[in-house]
């Protein structure tokens, strides 16, 4: 049961990147890409290691894999926040209409 | 082995990518991908010790440096340019590459007849370590085993040549005579929440940088790079908070102290009836510690006269825009 739960995460994980991946080639500006890859990496990313932790049970592994995703949600983004800042104090123009 | 031959393409894209660019940064950013390709590609041919050095200094530390010295040298680039475009300069510049091509065709013909000639002996020395090591070091990680017990006099000069390294640097960037380096380069956090998060952050990478260090003659990792590592929180520091919190001459006091002791350390081995079981393995831990915590004082300081001189050229630039 959980290895299928498990497995059910992980593929709702790809769909997720795979969408970011199409937005970023979708939207044609900086900032909207930014933020499109910002979403790729966290939401996919955490998808992806929750059905890591439900397909291997509870054990060390889980554990140190729980640290790993504790680690990300922390850093990234602070990196795509740091960046997106100093494109706009470096006075990076923003887009004029909305797409 | 299919995964290995992507990754080796990845990275000649990469190293191409960065010749071709025109903008030093990207090329710069697309360098730091190549690294972290190469260390991934370590890890394929079994060799972590590398991949830890190559992932941290490669891919953090050198890209940090270099994006700082391109930051300060981008202020002076339009006289530069000028002097780029002249006619004289582009002929010297097709000398160089003339020459170029000729030195390396003259190289390759050296190492094929070497290549023609060598002889092959099978690997004596690799059955002797691989054999032998836990029982004649006591280490459990035969690249410890080697750099610090077999060949630990190979060691003291790599540590010195890195010990010269920062000192010539250091010396050419010209510190001011008396004046507190700490006051002149501490200005205002640059954003709140990236200052708050490091904060956060500071304690998980210090406890990895020390884990590596400690535990170097068991598992993957040692002294030179549990030191980069630790060396890192000083950068993240600096890039969060704008302000360094210690002094420099002190970390250069500090790092030449710790190079005297690692010497002091590495005698021991001369004296065989001292080193009893126990005490190898000490001794391992002990040299360990030593050279992180002096490999994290150079980098430091390599890292903050950069920054210092990228300070100072942004200084006089606002004073002549002023005046």
């Amino acid at each position: 049961m959980s290895e299928l739960v498990g497995n059910v995460l992980m593929g709702v994980a790809l769909v997720f990147m795979t969408c970011g991946v199409y937005g970023i080639f979708r939207f044609r500006h900086f900032y909207l890409r930014i933020l499109i890859s910002s979403k790729v990496d966290t939401v996919g990313f955490i998808t992806l290691t929750a059905g890591i932790m439900v397909k291997s049970g509870l054990n060390f592994f889980t554990l140190k894999v729980l640290i790993i995703v504790v680690f990300f949600v922390l850093t990234n983004p602070l990196a795509t926040h740091s960046i997106a800042r100093s494109a706009y104090k470096s006075q990076y123009p923003l887009p004029e209409d909305d797409v | 082995m299919p995964v290995t031959i992507v990754f080796l393409l990845a990275m000649v894209v990469l190293a191409v990518a960065s010749i071709q660019v025109r903008k030093a940064e990207i090329a710069v950013i697309y360098l730091g991908i190549f690294s972290l390709f190469n260390a991934i590609f370590y890890l394929f041919y079994s060799a972590p010790d590398l991949s830890l050095a190559e992932a941290v200094i490669g891919s953090a530390l050198a890209t940090a440096l270099f994006l700082v010295a391109i930051k300060g040298y981008t202020l002076r680039r339009t006289q530069i340019k000028s002097e780029y475009r002249s006619p004289k300069m582009r002929l010297a510049l097709f000398g160089e590459l003339f020459w170029g091509v000729v030195f390396l065709t003259i190289g390759f013909i050296v190492i094929s007849f070497y290549f023609g000639t060598v002889q092959d002996v099978g690997k004596p020395a690799w059955y002797h370590y691989v054999r032998s090591f836990i029982s004649d070091t006591g280490a459990r990680n035969a690249v410890t085993a080697i750099y610090l017990n077999y060949r630990v006099f190979d060691t003291l000069f790599e540590a010195l040549l890195l010990l010269v390294g920062i000192l010539a640097t250091a010396y050419f960037l010209e510190w001011p005579e008396g004046k507190e380096p700490e006051e002149e380069i501490a200005t205002k956090p640059d954003s709140e929440i990236v200052a708050r998060i490091s904060g956060l952050l500071y304690p998980f990478i210090l406890l990895y940088g020390f884990y590596i260090i400690v535990n170097g003659h068991l598992t993957p990792g040692g002294g030179f790079q549990g030191g980069a590592i630790l060396a890192s929180v000083f950068i993240i520091r600096y890039f969060a908070q704008r302000r360094l919190g210690i002094n420099i001459f002190i970390l250069q006091r500090l790092e030449k102290s710790f190079f005297l002791g690692i010497i002091a350390l590495s005698m021991l081995l001369l004296l065989p009836e001292f080193m009893n079981s126990d005490f190898k393995v000490f001794h391992l831990v002990l040299m360990n510690i030593l050279i992180g915590f002096k490999v994290c004082c150079g980098l430091a300081i390599l890292f903050f006269c950069f920054i210092f001189q990228q300070t100072k050229v942004e200084d006089t630039k606002g004073r002549s825009e002023r005046g």
